[in-house]
């Protein structure tokens, strides 16, 4: 794992950033899906069979 | 006659219930928290046959991003560098180092997290990563489905990272004996330094 002390912090904002808008793009819209199917699941479920007590 | 079994779960959380579609989504499916009501369950079968697309989906675009950010990574540097060599000429090594990586933190988290043996703890981390979810082994507390939820959803970049390495080596070669893995490879960019 050497390798990690030598990234430099740019190369971050490159990996982040530097993809084609319409790769980004596809990722935001394709991430936003996965966040919404996934948190909407939960709330059905926890409705549904009331799965909602409070955690500890 | 058939037997349905279902868990005899008493008072179930959010934490359960998002442990529930996390582990439906990545199709893990350990068995331990299911519905029991009838609309429930005949939701539980619907998400089960749609919600795994959107993790597919997902899994492919990651790949796809993986490769246009590494290419616009490699062009900043100098062709001799050894991030260079590392993302060329090393991408198999780096993909499983990720992945053993992965496993490995997995393996430790729930030994701590769930207070499971290394073995049971290894084989909850591999039944994750590979979706097989045997079911002998699954979390217990709050804290280790946590664990469980961040790690499928981690889960994905992993895979996405592996499946686009091996996957172009195994179209590599088969462009080289077959005319049809020639056209699948001109369609893939290669991850070079310019």
């Amino acid at each position: 794992m050497d390798f990690l002390f030598y990234l430099r912090a740019e190369d971050f904002v490159i990996l982040a950033t530097r993809a084609t808008p319409l790769v980004m793009a596809s990722l935001s819209v394709i991430l936003s899906a996965y966040a919404f199917v996934l948190l909407s699941g939960s709330l059905l479920f926890m409705s549904l069979e009331g799965w909602n007590v409070v955690w500890n | 006659m058939i037997a349905i079994a279902i868990a005899a779960a008493s008072l179930c959380t959010q934490v359960d219930s998002l442990y529930y579609s996390t582990t439906t989504m990545k199709t893990i499916g350990f068995g331990d928290i299911v519905p029991k009501t009838y609309w429930g369950r005949v939701s539980g079968a619907i998400f089960a046959l749609i919600a795994p697309a959107v993790s597919a989906i997902m899994i492919v675009q990651v790949a796809i991003w993986k490769i246009q950010a590494v290419q616009q990574l490699l062009k900043s540097r100098a062709p001799s560098s050894w991030m260079v060599k590392l993302f060329t000429s090393s991408r198999n090594e780096l993909a499983l180092s990720l992945l053993a990586l992965y496993v490995l933190l997995g393996t430790l988290l729930f030994h701590l997290i769930e207070r499971l043996d290394y073995l049971p703890a290894f084989e909850l981390m591999v039944s994750i990563i590979t979706t097989v979810g045997w079911g002998h082994v699954y979390p217990t507390t709050s804290a280790g489905k946590i664990v469980v939820i961040i790690l499928s959803i981690a889960a994905n970049g992993i895979t996405a990272v592996v499946v686009e390495t091996v996957g172009t080596q195994v179209i590599d070669m088969v462009a080289k004996v077959h005319p049809g893995g020639k056209r699948v490879r001109k369609a893939i960019p290669d991850i070079k330094a310019s």
